[in-house]
């Protein structure tokens, strides 16, 4: 199962209901992507509460920038996130600057840096499973294996760091979170084939 | 002077090899111990001193929780392993993590080092692999961690070290990090120093991976 948002709807001060914020700013919806919503430069982080988490969660985002396309990337997914913020973040510090950073209370602590560099319109996702934390661009493994423990829970999302006004237009767009908790009775993929089975045995 | 094709294919290979081999610096994984560096804004985030400040090189790191140490496994230049590892405040593996420690004075090297950063390593023998002692320090970075994001406290605050007794408070702080990577806790006791406590929890860790090397 996925949860997913394309933001492909008028343009909003809020990203809407199945959204909230950990800092004190929020996201907007602009053009059809997610912007930051702050009136200063800040790292917004926006978690998905529509649903629960379990702790093996993916996000998986389109980045970029829509004024200067070769700079100032300083938004990504981020996994295990909670108040603080804590949690992991898929940071593209610039675009030469690939880190798998960890918050804690709002402070940075870079746990990987890796060769390469990021386009607008790449995608990228954090995925993590037990302490491990994965990075891919375009679908492709970024790095190694990440290993660490700190948190073990949290919810999936997103950070922009854009300010209205600042010329930093960054954006994220098409968000896509796996490990959700779904509500209600799970249902089998393939009806069909267990009603099959359930005639033939 | 009649000059050949050959010297002037010869003259143009060396005109384009020349500068990619100098550009292309080779580099190898090597494992080091490092304070921690920073202020943990996004501009000045902690990282690991000397290697986080190098540009273009790949590394990948644990930090010892709040502690002010973090075991990085680095991609470096043998100019940039040569200069790091000749700091004071760097502790750097050999190059073959499947050696043996060996004797004096290199076991009393790496027992001080990891002791000195509040890492058990006095029970360290001369027959452990390099790669054995990663393992220790990253199964202690794991420990610490859990305990700093479930408690946001330090374990070694001023005046408390691996062998001093831990206070009720501290004590029932790693039966919780124990219990919630599902270890065996009943192990552990106030009775015992913080570092027998350290110990009873990390041997049980499953193991990791660091730059791509499996601990």
């Amino acid at each position: 199962m996925a949860v997913s948002d394309n933001f492909n709807r008028a343009d909003n001060a809020s990203v809407g209901a199945n959204w909230s914020g950990l800092n004190s700013a929020t996201a907007k919806v602009a053009g059809n992507r997610a912007r930051g919503n702050a009136t200063s430069y800040d790292y917004q982080w926006i978690v998905w509460t529509a649903n629960t988490w379990n702790a093996t969660q993916t996000s998986e985002c389109e980045v970029g920038n829509s004024v200067n396309p070769s700079n100032a990337f300083d938004e990504g997914p981020i996994v295990r996130a909670a108040a603080g913020p804590d949690g992991y973040y898929a940071m593209l510090h610039s675009s030469s600057l690939r880190r798998i950073y960890r918050r804690d209370d709002g402070a940075f602590t870079v746990l990987q840096n890796m060769d390469g560099t990021v386009a607008s319109g790449d995608t990228i996702k954090l995925e993590i499973t037990g302490s491990t934390l994965k990075y891919f661009r375009n679908g492709a493994q970024v790095g190694s294996d990440q290993v660490d423990s700190t948190y073990s829970s949290g919810s999936a999302g997103f950070c922009v760091s854009s300010a209205t006004g600042t010329g930093y237009e960054d954006y994220i767009d098409n968000w896509v979170g796996t490990g959700e908790v779904v509500a209600g009775k799970a249902r089998p993929l393939f009806r069909s084939s267990v009603r099959f089975f359930r005639r033939s045995f | 002077m009649r000059v050949s094709r050959r010297h002037v294919f010869g003259v143009l290979l060396a005109l384009v090899l020349v500068p990619a081999a100098a550009v292309a610096q080779e580099t190898s994984l090597g494992f080091y111990l490092v304070p921690k560096v920073g202020t943990g804004t996004a501009l000045d985030p902690f990282r690991p001193k000397y290697i986080g400040d190098l540009a273009g090189v790949q590394w990948s790191a644990m930090d010892l929780g709040i502690e002010p140490t973090f075991i990085v496994g680095a991609n470096l230049s043998a100019a940039q392993h040569t200069s790091v590892s000749g700091q004071s405040d760097v502790f750097a593996f050999p190059a073959n993590i499947d050696g043996a420690v060996g004797g004096n004075p290199t076991l009393n090297r790496v027992r001080n080092g990891l002791e000195q950063r509040n890492i058990p390593g006095a029970d360290i023998a001369s027959t452990w692999t390099w790669r054995q002692v990663i393992g220790r320090v990253g199964d202690t970075c794991l420990i610490l961690q859990r305990l700093n994001g479930q408690h946001q406290t330090r374990l070694f605050p001023p005046g408390v070290s691996l062998d001093s007794q831990p206070s009720q408070s501290v004590f029932e702080q790693l039966v919780s990090v124990g219990q919630s990577f599902g270890l065996t806790t009943s192990p552990l006791s106030i009775g015992l120093t913080v570092r027998e406590n350290l110990l009873r929890l990390s041997d049980q860790l499953p193991g990791f991976t660091l730059g791509g090397e499996v601990f």
